[in-house]
């Protein structure tokens, strides 16, 4: 069954299978664009900071399993200088962190990740349900930083990053989340 | 869209959803743990933050 004609309201507003008033935009109370604020970030900001100087340290690892589900591992690292080295808690290891982007005053948190198969570079996103903050996945905080700071740019989406360039990205300027581009051109 | 997963390809990211693989990782009801902009690593189940370092 095929609707032919629709009637709102006592009004024709299809006819003949096509829509033929113009559909006007609701108010909207708050701007859905340039809706990443973050806060200036260094590299220190994305680097987790041992509680020791150097030696050995357990660590907490995040792992996500091909089922997307994900469980905790523990592990023991080498800490050089407070900064844990990623070699020493396994293969597959990268930083993953949560950038608040939506004006909140508290720093990112970060923690490490297995199971992504991220080989090299960052991968940034401002889908990242629920909340939607910016998320980032990097084996080099440079390039999370590159990522990031693209995003911000743009108004949110995804990015990737890879030895300091920002290799590709699709723009989502709607709240982050969403395109005003076609599906066939945002397809592609 | 084809052309990110394209890219995330080749950074080594082989899992399905490519370029929204990570989507998920900050939603903090998905066992079993995932990631908080309030306090890292969180415990799904308890609801509780994880510390992430602990001395051996």
């Amino acid at each position: 069954v095929r609707a032919s004609e629709v009637f709102v309201g006592g009004q024709l507003v299809v006819e003949k299978g096509k829509l033929i008033v113009p559909i006007e935009e609701p108010p909207t109370s708050m701007s859905i664009e340039n809706t990443v604020h973050i806060q200036p970030l260094t590299e220190d900001a994305l680097t987790p900071q041992a509680p020791i100087a150097n030696g050995e340290i357990g660590v907490n690892l995040m792992v996500l399993d091909p089922t997307r589900l994900t469980r905790l591992a523990q592990v023991t690292a080498q800490v050089h200088n407070h900064k844990v080295d990623l070699a020493s808690l396994g293969e597959d290891i990268c930083y993953l962190a949560v950038v608040p982007r939506h004006g909140q005053p508290h720093a990112p948190a970060v923690v490490f990740l297995q199971g992504l198969h991220l080989q090299r570079g960052a991968l940034a996103t401002t889908i990242a349900h629920d909340s939607h903050n910016l998320l980032v996945a990097g084996r080099s905080v440079q390039d999370m930083l590159v990522a990031i700071r693209a995003l911000a740019a743009c108004g949110g989406g995804i990015a990737v990053a890879d030895e300091g360039k920002v290799l590709g990205k699709v723009a989502l300027p709607l709240a982050g989340l969403m395109s005003l581009k076609p599906v066939a051109e945002l397809a592609v | 869209m084809q052309q990110i997963n394209r890219l995330v390809a080749q950074l080594g990211i082989d899992h399905r959803a490519r370029a929204l693989s990570t989507t998920g990782l900050a939603l903090t009801v998905i066992p079993e743990v995932r990631i908080s902009d309030l306090g890292g690593l969180l415990d799904v189940a308890t609801q509780e933050f994880i510390p992430l370092f602990y001395e051996r």
